[in-house]
């Protein structure tokens, strides 16, 4: 009844704890002193009034009481046994095979014997974090003991436990081995309890042989020796030697044959030159002899990116003039070109009866090695004013279908006006004439000698060629200003695949279009240029005079040569990866830029993105926004090389193509080193008076029979809401209000 | 290098009427006289027969003139071969012109200056050192080597004759490797020279014609210089050369 009453048991032991907030408390007590004031008013005889008035006193104290939230709180505490926590290495290295079996197969059998030697036993397993419970895979990419352990003592902060199981390889990652391997007295770690150690895995007849690292040096220069260097190790192979094979894009480079020396280490250095511009993929690889612990380690990549030391321009002129002049000045200026220059400067018209050639410092024109051997290690050809049938002879068309066939393949050609150039160079009908962005007749057409302003296109208004400022009213105003051209020659239209970046003002071409002055074009792989006038060095000269240097020759030549290199910020589809190499589990961020025709940023394209990472294939689409840019994130979850190719597409219309390459590292630190680290776990277990148990050893796990932690328990009792207050309020109210009564009051 | 080998360089082929189909008269070169007053000289003469000699035994577009400005005269920028020859002292350069000089030899011009007075001290060497020491105040007149582009550009020289035969060697300015400036203090203009009648204006000494010869083929070289500049010393050129022994 009494149970029923305050709302349950309530010991002697407990404490009174109010829980309403003061000011309830405080506003509780003030209404019931007004309604107690309240309760005297009016006239009765005064034992009446006394008697009610104390009723209502009861009453309101009651009410008073429940306010206040009246808790009867009683504490206790008990002791239990210590618990036994069995920490378990859930990393890769623990799934190294062992004589078949991976070393993790043991992990069950000490499980099972740590059970067995203690009541009250938690499971947990560690990477780089502690997590409760046994490992469903030996997984993890990391290994840190020592965070395990803190995690352990702060998970069970100021319990004493029974004892500490650690189940690892020793193959700690962490700050505790590094600690151990470097410091003569490294400190030990904190564990809360007695440890005891069970190594797995052996030394005994592992066989792992892997290539540690790789370094390029990131970068290397086109056509120039750089070094790739690889360091060895193998586990079992101590004074064995081995091949080593240096692959690109799949296929074999070079191989050599090292020998490790005796603690299986070895160092290995290939000299590669590449040919090309731009990233590729190269990789170290060993042999995976049967029994290799980790075949995974033996192969490991690397992207290299190849950048032109400098551009190889060759100039070729067929006579000495300002034009030629001003443009050798501007490529011999500029330290990222290598030049070539031949310049015609004696021809069959010219007299030299009266000189002997020991007096003349002329020689012979390569013509034939220079078309025929040299032609594809040059990036831009420019013949200048340049007749091919008086030196070229018999060989010219072998030697223009060279140069056809080297701009189909990559290279670039510019061919600049002259009386000698174009059809007056009798071009026409030739191979190289297919190349160019303007078509030619066969028979020379008369050049046009008027003086006249090269009008800008609306294409050239955008293109980079002509590109003269960043900003387009300025530079509509460099063009409008800029000096007359002498004169140009005739050609009977651009090619439908070009882009007439200046024109004529009032010339037309065959059909009827203003007559292209600048085109360029791209064919094949590579990209021609015609500039038919032979006086743009006035852009230099002319512009100087006038007090505004030479800036629109040297923007004009310079855009020109980058564009004609294919230089990555002038192609119309660009893709492009902040870095070349990632290490598994980073995103890459794949950025595809579009550009229209003209140059301008082409939104709404659709770019199809397609990653080859060694055969499995993933895809990726985005439309490009107003700056003509689609950002692609792309997960790594594999090693090995990342080809990516991307085709966009505007409609129906493809805008173009473009292509890199990423590497993501085999590199795993979990599988670096195989051999368990016994003289660490030795050392570890010693340190904190523990014990150490190895390969196969089922010791006693230390416990401390001492340990123990104290179990408190705490019981509420809400006296607030009780059916005794309910029925004191109950009680007093109702007999005040009896009496209230019977004394005639309402 | 055999003559059938220059032959091979200079190979039979079609013929083109090249001149008749010339572009306009900027394509050409020509020479521009420095009009700086009384101490400087125009010999248009000397020009033409220096610009006809390498029409006719070179490649290059010449045109066989020469227009006479004074420094301030924008219209010397389409003329970048430029030429300030005399015998007496000249006035100082105006501040426009000065400026104007010193672009125009920034931005690619040429100027070849004659002292025609071959004096060892004359009042126009004078002028000369004092123009130049204002254009390059930090970068001196000097003899340039023998092994500068300039004797080899088309002929190979070994001494730079010209009416007179005094001074060994030609001085210049060189900024980086080109050499912008080159002076000469043989009276070069005056071994080109000639009469209305065609016939040299002056006699040379101590040669003779035969050092009108070398005078001339000098004047080409110094055409060819302003032309290809530094040309003769790429790598492919010096091999050859030195191959053939016309180097050493």
């Amino acid at each position: 009844m009494m149970r029923w009453l305050l709302g349950g048991d309530l010991g002697p032991e407990g404490n009174l704890v109010w829980t309403a907030p003061d000011w309830a408390i405080i506003v509780a007590v003030v209404g019931a002193l007004l309604a107690w004031v309240a309760a005297g008013a009016g006239t009765r005889p005064a034992r009446a009034r006394a008697v009610e008035l104390a009723l209502w006193a009861l009453a309101l104290l009651g009410a008073v009481v429940a306010v206040g939230g009246p808790l009867w709180i009683e504490e206790d505490g008990r002791t239990e046994p210590g618990r036994l926590a069995v920490l378990i290495d859930g990393s890769r290295s623990m799934g190294i095979m062992e004589d078949g079996v991976p070393r993790s197969d043991s992990v069950q059998r000490i499980l099972d014997h740590a059970r067995s030697q203690a009541e009250d036993v938690e499971v947990f397993h560690f990477g780089d974090d502690l997590v409760v419970g046994s490992p469903g895979s030996y997984e993890l990419p990391g290994t840190d003991l020592e965070g395990a352990l803190t995690g352990l003592s702060e998970r069970f902060a100021g319990e004493r436990l029974a004892g500490v199981v650690v189940i690892t390889d020793g193959l700690d990652r962490g700050l505790l081995r590094r600690r151990f391997l470097r410091e003569d007295a490294p400190e030990r770690p904190l564990v809360p309890g007695p440890l005891t150690v069970y190594q797995v895995g052996a030394v005994t007849d592992m066989l792992d042989l892997s290539v540690r690292s790789v370094d390029s040096g990131g970068y290397a220069f086109i056509r120039a020796p750089f070094t790739i260097a690889a360091d060895i190790q193998g586990l079992g192979f101590a004074d064995r030697t081995v091949p080593v094979t240096l692959l690109r894009d799949g296929g074999t480079v070079t191989q050599q044959r090292v020998r490790l020396d005796g603690e299986g280490r070895a160092r290995v250095t290939f000299e590669v030159v590449a040919e090309d511009a731009g990233r590729f993929a190269y990789a170290v690889q060993v042999p995976v002899y049967e029994g290799d612990a980790v075949p995974a380690n033996n192969t490991m990549p690397v992207v290299v990116r190849v950048v032109r030391d400098r551009i190889r321009v060759l100039q070729v002129a067929g006579t000495p003039s300002w034009d030629v002049k001003f443009l050798r000045r501007f490529l011999k200026g500029d330290p990222s070109v290598q030049l070539v220059s031949f310049f015609i400067l004696r021809t069959q018209n010219d007299l030299l009866t009266q000189y002997s050639d020991r007096e003349l410092s002329l020689i012979q024109f390569p013509y034939d090695r220079l078309f025929a051997e040299d032609l594809w290690s040059f990036d831009v050809v420019v013949f200048q004013n340049f007749d091919h049938l008086p030196y070229f002879q018999f060989r010219s068309a072998q030697l223009l279908t060279n140069l056809r066939q080297y701009v189909e393949e990559g290279g670039a050609v510019v061919m600049v006006g002259g009386d000698r150039s174009f059809s007056l160079g009798r071009y026409g009908g030739t191979a190289l004439a297919d190349a160019l962005p303007v078509e030619l007749g066969r028979q020379a057409s008369p050049p046009d000698p008027k003086p006249f302003r090269p009008a800008l296109t609306e294409e050239g208004a955008r293109h980079p060629v002509t590109r003269l400022a960043a900003d387009p009213v300025e530079n509509d105003a460099w063009w409008a200003r800029m000096h007359e051209m002498g004169g140009t020659n005739v050609v009977q239209r651009a090619t439908p695949d070009s882009a007439v970046l200046l024109t004529h003002p009032s010339r037309t071409d065959a059909d009827g279009a203003p007559l292209p002055v600048l085109s360029v074009r791209e064919v094949g792989a590579g990209r021609s240029m015609a500039l038919t006038v032979d006086s743009s060095w006035r852009w230099s000269l002319s512009e100087a005079a006038q007090g505004r240097g030479n800036q629109a020759y040297l923007r004009f030549w310079k855009n020109a040569i980058r564009w004609l290199m294919k230089d990555s910020t002038m192609s119309r589809v660009s893709l492009d990866t902040p870095r070349e190499n990632y290490a598994v589990g980073e995103e890459v961020r794949v950025v595809v830029r579009a550009r229209d025709l003209g140059y301008a940023p082409l939104s709404g394209a659709l770019a199809r993105v397609v990653v080859d990472n060694e055969g499995r294939k993933e895809r990726y689409e985005g439309r490009t926004n107003a700056e003509g840019e689609v950002v692609l994130t792309v997960p790594t979850a594999n090693p090995g090389t990342h080809r990516v190719d991307v085709v966009v597409t505007h409609g129906e219309v493809e805008v173009g193509t473009s292509g890199t390459v990423f590497a993501v590292m085999t590199r795993d630190p979990e599988v670096d080193e195989v051999a368990p680290d016994a003289a660490f776990l030795e050392w570890l277990a010693g340190s904190v008076q523990g014990a150490y148990n190895g390969p196969g050893e089922l010791g006693p796990v230390v416990v401390d029979a001492d340990a123990g932690r104290t179990v408190r328990d705490r019981r509420e009792t809400a006296l607030w809401r009780a059916p005794l207050i309910a029925l004191w309020v109950g009680l007093f109210a109702g007999l005040a209000w009896i009496v209230r009564r019977r004394a005639g009051l309402r | 290098m055999r003559r059938r080998d220059l032959l091979a360089a200079a190979a039979a082929g079609t013929v083109l009427p090249r001149r008749a189909l010339g572009f306009g008269e900027s394509s050409r070169i020509d020479v521009c006289e420095l009009d700086l007053g009384p101490g400087t000289l125009s010999r248009p003469n000397a020009w033409k027969r220096l610009l006809y000699e390498v029409k006719q035994t070179t490649s290059v577009e010449a045109e066989a003139r020469s227009v006479r400005l004074p420094p301030d005269d924008p219209e010397m920028f389409a003329h970048p071969f430029a030429v300030l020859l005399g015998d007496g002292g000249f006035a100082g350069v105006s501040g426009t012109g000065l400026e104007q000089i010193e672009r125009y030899l920034q931005y690619g011009g040429f100027l070849l200056i004659d002292d025609t007075s071959a004096s060892e001290k004359g009042p126009f060497d004078a002028a000369v050192r004092r123009l130049l020491s204002r254009l390059y105040p930090t970068r001196p007149l000097g003899p340039l080597p023998p092994d500068h582009s300039l004797y080899r550009s088309f002929f190979l020289l070994k001494r730079p004759l010209g009416r007179v035969d005094r001074f060994p060697f030609l001085e210049g300015i060189t900024v980086g490797n080109l050499t912008p400036v080159v002076y000469s203090r043989n009276d070069l203009s005056g071994a080109l020279d000639r009469g209305d009648d065609g016939r040299p204006a002056f006699s040379c000494v101590p040669g003779g014609e035969r050092q009108r010869r070398e005078a001339i083929k000098l004047g080409m070289n110094l055409v060819l210089y302003s032309l290809t500049a530094n040309y003769k010393k790429d790598q492919a050129h010096v091999r050859q050369l030195m191959k053939e022994g016309r180097l050493e």
